[in-house]
């Protein structure tokens, strides 16, 4: 059992547990413990919350406004309530019938600059310009 | 033309020359790259978006001589099972008013119904030819994996995806099959059927013979399926039954927890490949702010509610901790839906379900309810999981006019077969 900080925050059926004051109501895989304490697998409950929701958005770089996260945290506990029931699959035996399917890398005709840049909602000399990397 | 708000755009693409198509109007979903025509998967975020390349099916149509009429209206990046997730709006049922006409790609189904264009293409990642093909009364293929090449095929889950055709008829569907079908050195995920036991006659398979066929009905894919649509279903059996073919009762314990793997594993993949979508080689830009809150504010604006919920969710089964909970248990899930059917196809030459286990839903009744959406899916998923191919055909109406579907899936590479036995009813 690895240790558990003070500060280590666990957020399990929508009720924040910190651990040494509230005891603890999920079954914990000791192994998992990770920078990000939030995403431990709470096996009993499947709930998330507004904080979740709005820490995978980032993760995912998508903007939420408020009514998304709210209407996001309801339907996700519902849908990963579902996905539950994938825990009943027996480890099934993956018949890889894998090829090399690749190919000498050699030089051919492909897209001009001009062509892959027109889409580009921004370019500068020749090439794609992003946003700044700060 | 069209009312049905089926089309994104109409502009036509003329296909070159004398080909078995020549005459012959194809409408391609709008998730398949057409070159200097713009191409927006149903999405905010490719508006304007005009491909400098043509996807391998379309210079296939080209070459066979087809016009496209124009680009067809679909679920957002193929994420829904109604058409309704459109930034480009609704497409209706022409089929069945008041009625959705099923998705994704409800808009190449609804032109097809609506004798707007002799023939479509669509893709199909958990049913989107098949449940449009159903509730719109038409003819759909979902090819078996690596039989149609993705190249110019915007990706959504390309594990489980592939283009296939929608037509009025088996012996139309199958025809463009032939144009679209083989090896693709741009998509190495493409089989030469040739190297697996057949060969690309699908058009001359269309020959209705069914005499001496075996069915397998698996018992799981009509339980809980409306009572209207059983119905019709078994009707359509005896319809088979009379012309020389004979079912048995199938067990696949698996496919109760297909539609749940088909989501974590489709989710995980999509999560993945829309990671493209930045603002910056192609998009709606996010503007000022640092690299970070650009991409959010243009993933925030350009992406409609499904697509951020199925990508935040697919990010959320791969994370770390949860991996092993969603996504590999969803891949032992998939491993063994392919040894049910591969058991169960030892046995019958075709296995047969209703494509749907709903009629049509009542437009408007699915967008506040994701999982019973996702739900509907429970008979087409399993066939992704297992990479196979499976055709749609009328199956009847149920007493309230709504058109059923038939699906008929058959061994990798086995479409000869599907064909056959679909044209039977078709």
């Amino acid at each position: 059992m690895i240790p558990i900080s003070k500060t280590s925050v666990r957020v399990c059926g929508g009720n924040t547990v910190r651990s040494g004051t509230t005891p603890n109501t999920c079954a914990r895989s000791s192994e998992t413990l990770t920078a990000r304490p939030v995403f431990e697998p709470c096996m009993s409950d499947n709930a998330v919350d507004g904080d979740e929701v709005a820490h995978i958005a980032d993760l995912a770089r998508i903007d939420l406004d408020e009514s998304e996260v709210e209407r996001f945290t309801e339907q996700f506990g519902e849908i990963l309530a579902a996905f539950e029931a994938l825990d009943e699959v027996p480890e099934t035996d993956r018949e890889a019938d894998l090829t090399n399917v690749m190919r000498p890398d050699e030089v051919r005709d492909c897209l001009t600059q001009e062509e892959a840049l027109q889409n580009a909602p921004d370019s500068e000399a020749g090439q794609f310009k992003g946003p700044k990397v700060s | 033309m069209t009312d049905y708000n089926a089309y994104i755009a109409t502009e036509t693409i003329e296909g070159d020359g004398d080909g078995p198509l020549a005459g012959t109007t194809v409408a391609v979903k709008d998730n398949i790259s057409t070159k200097d025509v713009q191409t927006t998967c149903g999405s905010a975020m490719l508006e304007g978006y005009v491909p400098p390349y043509d996807a391998t099916v379309v210079s296939r149509l080209k070459d066979a001589g087809a016009t496209i009429p124009g680009k067809t209206n679909m679920d957002e990046f193929g994420m829904g099972t109604t058409t309704e997730t459109s930034a480009y709006g609704a497409v209706e049922n022409p089929v069945a008013e008041g009625h959705v006409p099923g998705g994704s790609s409800g808009g190449s189904a609804a032109v097809v119904a609506a004798g707007d264009a002799d023939m479509a293409l669509g893709s199909d990642t958990g049913g989107s030819i098949r449940c449009p093909a159903a509730f719109c009364g038409v003819v759909g293929i979902k090819p078996t994996y690596g039989l149609v090449s993705r190249y110019g095929l915007v990706a959504y889950a390309n594990s489980l995806e592939q283009i296939g055709p929608i037509a009025p008829s088996v012996e139309d569907a199958a025809e463009l099959l032939e144009v679209i079908a083989g090896p693709d050195e741009r998509d190495g995920t493409t089989r030469d059927a040739r190297e697996h036991g057949t060969d690309y006659g699908f058009a001359d398979a269309a020959d209705g013979d069914v005499d001496g066929l075996t069915i397998g009905v698996p018992t799981e894919l009509l339980d809980g399926a409306d009572e209207s649509v059983v119905e019709t279903f078994w009707d359509a059996i005896d319809d088979l039954e009379s012309q020389g073919a004979s079912y048995h009762e199938v067990a696949l314990p698996s496919v109760e927890h297909a539609v749940e793997a088909y989501y974590v594993i489709a989710m995980s993949e999509a999560s993945s490949n829309l990671a493209r979508f930045d603002g910056v080689r192609y998009g709606q830009s996010g503007g000022e702010g640092n690299w970070n809150e650009s991409f959010a504010q243009s993933r925030e604006e350009g992406f409609g509610e499904e697509v951020k919920r199925r990508v935040l969710l697919g990010t959320y089964a791969l994370s770390a901790g949860y991996h092993d909970k969603y996504y590999k248990k969803a891949q032992d899930a998939r491993a063994w839906v392919k040894q049910d059917f591969d058991e169960a196809l030892a046995d019958a030459d075709v296995l047969a379900s209703p494509t749907m286990p709903v009629p049509p839903m009542k437009r408007g009744e699915s967008l506040d309810d994701p999982l019973t959406m996702y739900l509907a899916d429970a008979n087409t998923t399993p066939v992704n999981l297992a990479n196979l191919p499976a055709i749609s055909v009328p199956a009847g109406e149920t007493g309230e006019g709504l058109p059923v579907g038939l699906q008929l899936v058959g061994p990798a590479f086995g479409e000869k077969t599907i064909i056959r036995a679909g044209s039977a009813l078709a």
